[in-house]
């Protein structure tokens, strides 16, 4: 039902007729290719040969994909540390980056230090070799902290959640100050619940980030047992990737079928197009549904 | 034997180099029957483990010669011992190699893995890095300095100051496995001479790594037979008009890749693989005129549409793929991925192996790999730890018929296997799950284990056989040669000639354009290169 | 962002009042230090990261100016100045690398950047909940394939026996030549990104218009403004500062687009159109094990990026935006 509000117009047909056409074009570039990734899923691999490496749609679906690769424990043991590693370093990486985001909206001593240290962290990011002497000298290789603290804060995320606390009218903070709040009352009692938008949305950003790692995983874990699961996707999806060269075509081929290869994508989005629609609200409202009043 | 007499002029100079460890098994190897003499008395350079074939099951279609594989077309019924003793002490040994396939079941529930353990005498901590990474995780670990007891690596690859790292870090294997003294290590002592050389030598010409052997032909042409039939030896032009004939707008001959290219056309012409010697001087591939003939054969080819447009765009699986829904008549690919390749096709059409096309006025090669796929370095320890980690890598090295072999590459029986009606083993549905991985560096020489597809097996076997007295091995690679300029420029370089490969290929430019590049080539280091290798020649024994 | 229609500002001390009054003097360092010492308290943590986990790797820079050998160490290898500078900037292949990343990066802010602010219009403006839902659930999928995926996708559609080819050779029409045609690698780039990441890119705008007080909308309505002048006057306005926040950040990114899924495709384009700057740098350093060079690009990438940062701050303090600092 729509729930057009008083003060807005009767759209024109043309304007509606032209939205849904664009909607619906969107939409299906979008979901035919996703449709075709869990077709292929779902397909054997027969059809999956006929069909040049993709099936739109399987003749006879069968889980027998999914069977093989969750039967091993891999995948699942995966899944678990990737949840694991994203709820904790989500976490953690809101936490520490919210204060920091929040104090550098406010007038502080050094604050433009830190911004101008923190931009420079932005066009310079740590290399891969130094990263790791570090981690190991902080006694952390092979420990699942090493997948979160080397990348606990994002410039990038730093930098909006600041931008949304600086549109934070002055008045409320005046407010605020004469009712005698500190700094960090301010920011639990006031800030934050103003932000419910941008800390789903950052929140959102590293979940997914944490979510898609893998390559910290494996340079600092020693233990494949401890893979997250971006790790095991990209083994699937490179399999079929042989490099050409004497010596390694004398090799067996150690080969996925497309099948399988996106079973584990599938398997891979699956928490993430799970755990999406429940932030969603958080940072979606349409024109009618109103802001936060003072 | 006057010229090994131990005289005392000999003995200050091997002390003075500081390398008496090293020259002493070099000067008795050198008084012994069979083994390479020592080159002189300067720098004494290890002589090779002296081969000794292991006793094993007789093979059913046995190679001829090193560049063909053994096939066995039924497993045997009685399984021999490899090993005597259980090769561990009981301590822990880590081994970091790579992997392309899912990690497996950690040990803790792992049935294999624990089998394997009790077997080896070990505990073994398998560190498994996904292939595409490997590179950066040795890169991070050589740096780090905390080195695992054993270390898998490509070969021929050479991170930079790969022989320091080498003689600085790894040990020196020499005092157990040069010339005699690899007998202790029968398993090993049976890995062909072929693939001992092709690892070279480090720092003071002592031997620091254990081969992972291959045969020699690696790489095959397959054909669809119904599309491209059998009309006997195929001339140039004939197999041009045969890929013409059968291209149409939604099928073609073949798909082109810069190695491929290399494989067939280029070793068809006669250019040498890689690299020619000539009394020594060392001659590019790329700076030859037959290599010039076969990329413009290609390049016609390409024109009259015979190979697939989107060929640079192909990865080898969707080159598979396409083979077997017949959009390509031909796929040039790896020798082991034809009987995978035959289960996915159903008999929809023979598949079969085709000999190069023969250019007139030209002997033509076929270019193979050197027989060492990867090279297995030991951390610098004692020597006792260093002969005990040999005796678990001779136990690994155990041959095809043995217990041994069978518990690495199946694992245990009725768990990871049961055993079909002709005694051959049948992998189950845990087997995969519970796959340590090692089983790409075990197994010696790999024969081909025929009895799923034994069809394929015997073409496969004649068709090596046929190609076996043409097979043309990379001298540099063949003999452990190295260059400094190769370790450091070597991939750049590679990546030049594969551009300028595809883009006169494809039309893109012209063949012109290869002659700069060439010239480019040899400035931009690969003369240097060829002399780097031609005085690493001249100083092997 | 901002609640009222005026610019969100700092908030800054009382201006000097002209006159007989006293200026306020600035108290010393140690009354703010204390004043302000929760807020440093909730700086520390995010500071101790950027020491600890980027500025001491940081110090691994120097590599750019040694022949780096990861086993020799930091410490010992060999000190070669710009040498590897030099190297990098007599190299055609370089600047053509470079070029091509600009390029491709400036297609990129043209045409991908404003798609997902389009793309968050859009779905701002629809009326019926249930039609905007579905539509966000479903737009940002695409964003979780991997380029590999995304790339083998693009492939299956665009190749000679793909399907946009098939179509024209089904209607008669005249095949195109898509893959590996150097001149369409760089449109073909754009449009992968847009494909996978427009919908993605629609959160922060949506987060963005999600502030915006509807009776701001009501008010000008009644004022008589009709849909373009309510667009222009009430939701831009709202935009502005993250758009102009995001610009910035890239800008300081633009030498950067994403190795994946240029390597992907490199080999089939050809270097002279698809070589970009990282996968330059994987050609010549990584995969030689030349770490040093790699890491001497990434510090001519940090020295632009740092450079057009502070030029598109300056420009946006001129537009009377706040920046990324001031």
């Amino acid at each position: 039902m729509s729930t057009r509000p008083a003060w807005m117009e009767r759209p024109r047909p043309v304007t509606v007729g032209a939205k849904g056409l664009a909607l619906v074009t969107l939409m299906a570039l979008v979901l035919v290719p996703m449709l075709v990734v869990v077709s292929t899923s779902l397909a054997s691999q027969q059809e999956v040969d006929a069909g040049g490496g993709w099936v739109l749609w399987p003749a006879r679906p069968s889980l027998d994909a999914y069977r093989e690769i969750l039967s091993g424990g891999v995948v699942t043991r995966a899944l678990a540390v990737s949840a694991v590693v994203t709820v904790g370093g989500t976490a953690l990486s809101l936490f520490v980056t919210a204060m920091l985001a929040y104090a550098l909206s406010r007038p502080v001593v050094g604050g433009r230090v830190v911004m101008l240290m923190a931009l420079v962290v932005f066009i310079l990011p740590h290399a891969m070799i130094p990263t790791y002497l570090v981690v190991k000298g902080l006694g952390l290789l092979n420990t699942l902290p090493a997948l979160i603290l080397p990348s606990l804060v994002s410039v990038f995320n730093l930098v909006v959640m600041r931008g949304f606390f600086q549109g934070i009218p002055q008045e409320l903070y005046d407010a605020a100050q004469i009712d005698g709040a500190g700094d960090f009352r301010v920011f639990t009692r006031l800030v934050l619940p103003l932000s419910k938008a941008v800390v789903a949305v950052v929140g959102l950003f590293y979940a997914v980030g944490y979510w898609n790692a893998f390559f910290s995983a494996i340079l600092y874990l020693q233990d494949s047992s401890r893979w997250p699961i971006s790790a095991i996707l990209r083994l699937y999806v490179l399999q079929g990737n042989a490099i050409e060269s004497q010596e390694n075509l004398a090799n067996e081929v150690t080969y996925a079928p497309q099948t399988i290869q996106m079973a584990v994508l599938v398997l891979a989005m699956l928490p993430i197009v799970c755990v999406y629609p429940f932030l969603q609200r958080h940072f979606v409202k349409g024109v009618l549904t109103g802001a936060i009043k003072s | 034997m006057t010229e090994h007499t131990v005289s005392r002029r000999t003995l200050f100079k091997a002390l003075g180099a500081g390398g008496l460890v090293a020259t002493a098994p070099a000067l008795l190897a050198g008084c012994g029957s069979g083994g390479e003499a020592p080159a002189g008395t300067g720098g004494a350079q290890a002589p090779l483990p002296t081969f000794a074939a292991v006793s094993r099951a007789t093979p059913d279609l046995p190679a001829g010669s090193e560049a063909v594989t053994d096939v066995y077309l039924s497993y045997p019924g009685q399984l021999t011992a490899a090993t005597t003793a259980k090769p561990g002490d009981g301590s822990t040994v880590r081994f970091m190699l790579d992997t392309t396939a899912p990690p497996p079941v950690p040990m803790g529930q792992n049935a294999w893995w624990q089998a394997l353990n009790a077997a080896l005498g070990v505990t073994l901590e398998l560190n498994l890095t996904p292939s595409d990474q490997y590179g950066d995780k040795f890169a991070v670990v050589m740096a780090g300095g905390d080195l695992p007891d054993l270390m898998f690596i490509d070969a021929f690859s050479f991170p930079p100051r790969f022989e320091d790292f080498v003689a600085s870090q790894c040990h020196n294997l020499s005092e157990l496995i040069a010339g005699d003294n690899i007998a202790q290590y029968p398993n090993l002592a049976g890995l062909p001479t072929y693939a001992w050389r092709a690892l070279g030598r480090f720092g003071d010409g002592g031997l620091y790594s254990v081969p992972v052997a291959r045969t020699l032909i690696s790489n095959t042409l397959m054909v669809n037979r119904a599309l491209l039939a059998d009309g006997g030896q195929w001339t140039r032009e004939a197999f041009a008009g045969a890929l013409r004939g059968v291209s149409s707008g939604s099928r073609w001959g073949l798909a082109h890749s810069p190695f491929w290219h290399d494989a067939i056309h280029s070793a068809a012409h006669g250019a040498p693989n890689l690299w020619r010697v000539d009394g020594g001087q060392f001659t590019s591939a790329y700076a030859t005129g037959e290599y010039r003939a076969a990329l413009e054969f290609a390049r016609e080819l390409w024109q009259t549409g015979a190979y697939h447009p989107d060929s640079l765009s192909l990865t080898s699986a969707q080159k598979q793929t396409l083979f077997v829904n017949q959009t390509l008549a031909g796929n040039a690919d790896g020798v082991t991925a034809a009987a995978p390749l035959a289960t996915r096709i159903k008999g929809a059409f023979a598949l079969d192996f085709a000999a190069p096309y023969q250019v007139s006025g030209v002997t033509s090669g076929w270019f193979t790999g050197a027989g060492a796929f990867g090279r297995i370095l030991l951390k610098k320890t004692t020597k006792e730890r260093a002969a005990m980690l040999l005796r678990l890598l001779d136990y690994l090295a155990a041959p095809f018929g043995s217990r041994e072999y069978e518990l690495i590459r199946y694992g245990v029986e009725g768990t990871h296997f049961t055993r079909g009606e002709a005694g051959q083993p049948v992998k189950t549905d845990a087997a995969n799950a519970q796959n340590p991985g090692i089983v790409k560096i075990s197994g010696g020489v790999p024969p081909y284990e025929g009895w799923l597809s034994p069809d394929i097996a015997r073409r496969l076997h004649a068709w090596q056989t046929e190609l076996a007295p043409r097979a043309l091995k990379d001298p540099a690679k063949s003999n452990g040669l190295r260059s400094a300029t190769a370790s450091k420029s070597g991939a750049t370089l590679d990546n030049l000639v594969k551009d300028a490969v595809n883009a006169v290929v494809t039309g893109q430019k012209p063949v012109s354009h290869w002659d700069d590049t060439v010239k480019k080539w040899r400035a931009d280091g690969g003369d240097k290169i060829a002399e780097e290798y031609a005085a690493s020649l001249a100083s092997q024994p | 962002m901002a609640l009222t229609q005026t610019r969100p500002r700092r908030p800054v001390r009382p201006a000097p009042a002209t006159g007989a009054a006293p200026r306020p003097r600035r108290p010393g360092l140690w009354r703010r230090l204390a004043r302000d010492r929760v807020l440093l308290l909730m700086l520390a943590p995010g500071v101790a990261y950027f020491l600890i986990f980027e500025y001491l790797p940081m110090v691994g820079n120097v590599i750019a100016f040694q022949d780096y050998v990861p086993f020799i160490g930091l410490a010992d290898s060999e000190w070669v100045g710009l040498a590897n500078f030099e190297r990098m900037f007599t190299d055609g292949a370089f600047w053509n690398a470079t070029a091509n990343t600009l390029v491709i990066s400036l297609l990129q802010l043209v045409f991908f950047f404003p798609a997902p602010i389009a793309l968050a219009l859009l779905l701002h403006s629809l009326t019926r909940d249930v039609v905007r839902r579905v539509a966000q659930s479903v737009l940002y999928l695409p964003h979780f394939l991997s380029w590999v995926i995304v790339v083998a996708l693009f492939q299956q559609v665009l190749s000679s026996t793909g399907l946009v080819n098939g179509l024209l050779g089904d209607a008669g029409l005249h095949t195109v030549h898509i893959l590996g045609n150097p001149d369409m690698f760089k449109p073909l780039v754009v449009v992968q990104v847009i494909w996978k990441d427009a919908g993605w890119g629609t959160i922060i705008f949506l987060a963005a218009l999600s502030k915006v007080d509807e009776q701001l909308y009501e008010a000008s309505a009644l004022d008589g403004a009709g849909p373009w002048r309510r667009f222009w006057h009430v939701t831009m306005p709202s935009l502005r500062p993250i758009i102009v926040l995001l610009l910035i950040l890239r800008l300081g990114d633009i030498l950067t687009i994403g190795f994946e899924q240029m390597f992907l495709q490199r080999d089939a384009f050809g270097p002279e159109a698809a070589e970009v700057l990282d996968t330059f740098v994987y050609f010549t350093g990584i995969i030689n094990g030349d770490y040093g060079y790699a890491t001497a690009a990434g510090l001519f990438k940090g020295v632009v990026g740092g450079l057009l940062i502070y030029a598109a701050n300056r420009v946006a303090h001129w537009f009377g935006e706040q920046g990324v600092y001031r």
